[in-house]
């Protein structure tokens, strides 16, 4: 179930016809004028409610001859809300796409070839063009600075600037001379 | 003509809709109040409507009043007809809950005028 989906479903639920509704069809299925009748509500009444709850996913219906008949859902209401909250939002994926477009533009803007054709002045997109070169360190692996060095170099001439950047950016880790990649 | 009983019948019924809209909402059923909000509007409607009638029509107000009173609400009638021919649940409640106050307030028109 998607967070949008989730969202309209507790909307929906929030109403104590609808709930009445749900608690009548767990005792069996029914169509307008039986819960109508049961409800004490008017079909209309009882007619825009299931609307929602179908809309929603909480409601199944089918034909049976002349009479529509409602039903509970069983799927949406076996999703326990633990695994509701769990799901990744859209939202975030949303950011996530966005964030990954605008990498991809600035890596296209700045790389020709495999080369850095210039180191970027706003931060933003230094810290993408930085975690590109990251990409060229094995992780867990030891290396001198003349190694690093050449690394970088394979990018672009100023080696001694990208480095200390990707130091200062916690890319890279120094200790006692010895570069790794974080 | 008993324009103040008329006046006090449109106000007492409109504090029962008011009154059935709390209760809805108190009890957690926020879409029935809301559509029933529809209905309590229609009370403040045919105020201004037997208002204006009297105002136009002095004496003749029991008749100018039932006619520009229906001129408003049959469009009310005809737009329930065609919410109920597209399966528009929502609307047809809205205009059976306004029609339901046409009728109230016509009745007790005749009645007390």
């Amino acid at each position: 179930m998607t967070e949008l989906q989730a969202i309209g479903l507790f909307k929906c639920l929030a109403d104590k016809s609808r709930i009445q509704i749900l608690k009548s069809l767990m005792t069996e299925d029914m169509y307008v004028e039986r819960l109508s009748e049961r409800l004490n509500l008017t079909p209309a009444t009882i007619s825009f409610h299931l609307k929602k709850l179908v809309e929603a996913g909480a409601v199944k219906s089918r034909k049976e001859q002349y009479y529509t008949i409602y039903a509970i859902n069983g799927d949406v209401f076996n999703v326990s809300i633990l695994d509701i909250l769990k799901e990744q939002s859209e939202e975030k994926q949303l950011l996530d796409e966005r964030d990954e477009a605008y990498r991809r533009k600035v890596i296209e803007a700045f790389f020709e070839y495999g080369k850095l054709k210039s180191i970027p002045s706003q931060r933003k997109k230094e810290l993408i063009v930085l975690k590109e070169i990251a990409k060229a360190f094995e992780p867990g692996r030891d290396y001198t600075e003349r190694e690093v060095n050449l690394v970088i170099a394979e990018y672009h001439d100023d080696f001694c600037t990208i480095r200390r950047d990707m130091i200062v950016e916690r890319l890279l880790t120094r200790e006692n001379g010895i570069y790794r990649k974080a | 003509m008993n324009f103040e009983a008329f006046y006090e019948f449109l106000e007492k019924r409109k504090m029962a809709v008011q009154a059935d809209i709390q209760a809805l909402s108190a009890e957690g059923r926020s879409d029935e109040a809301n559509i029933l909000k529809a209905k309590f509007n229609v009370y403040d409607i045919g105020k201004a409507v037997f208002g204006a009638s009297a105002k136009q029509a002095g004496d003749a107000v029991d008749t100018a009043f039932p006619a520009a009173f229906k001129k408003i609400t049959d469009t009310w009638q005809i737009s329930l007809d065609q919410a109920k021919a597209h399966g528009d649940d929502r609307k047809v409640l809205i205009e059976e809950a306004k029609l339901s106050a046409v009728y109230e307030i016509s009745t007790g028109f005749a009645k007390l005028v």
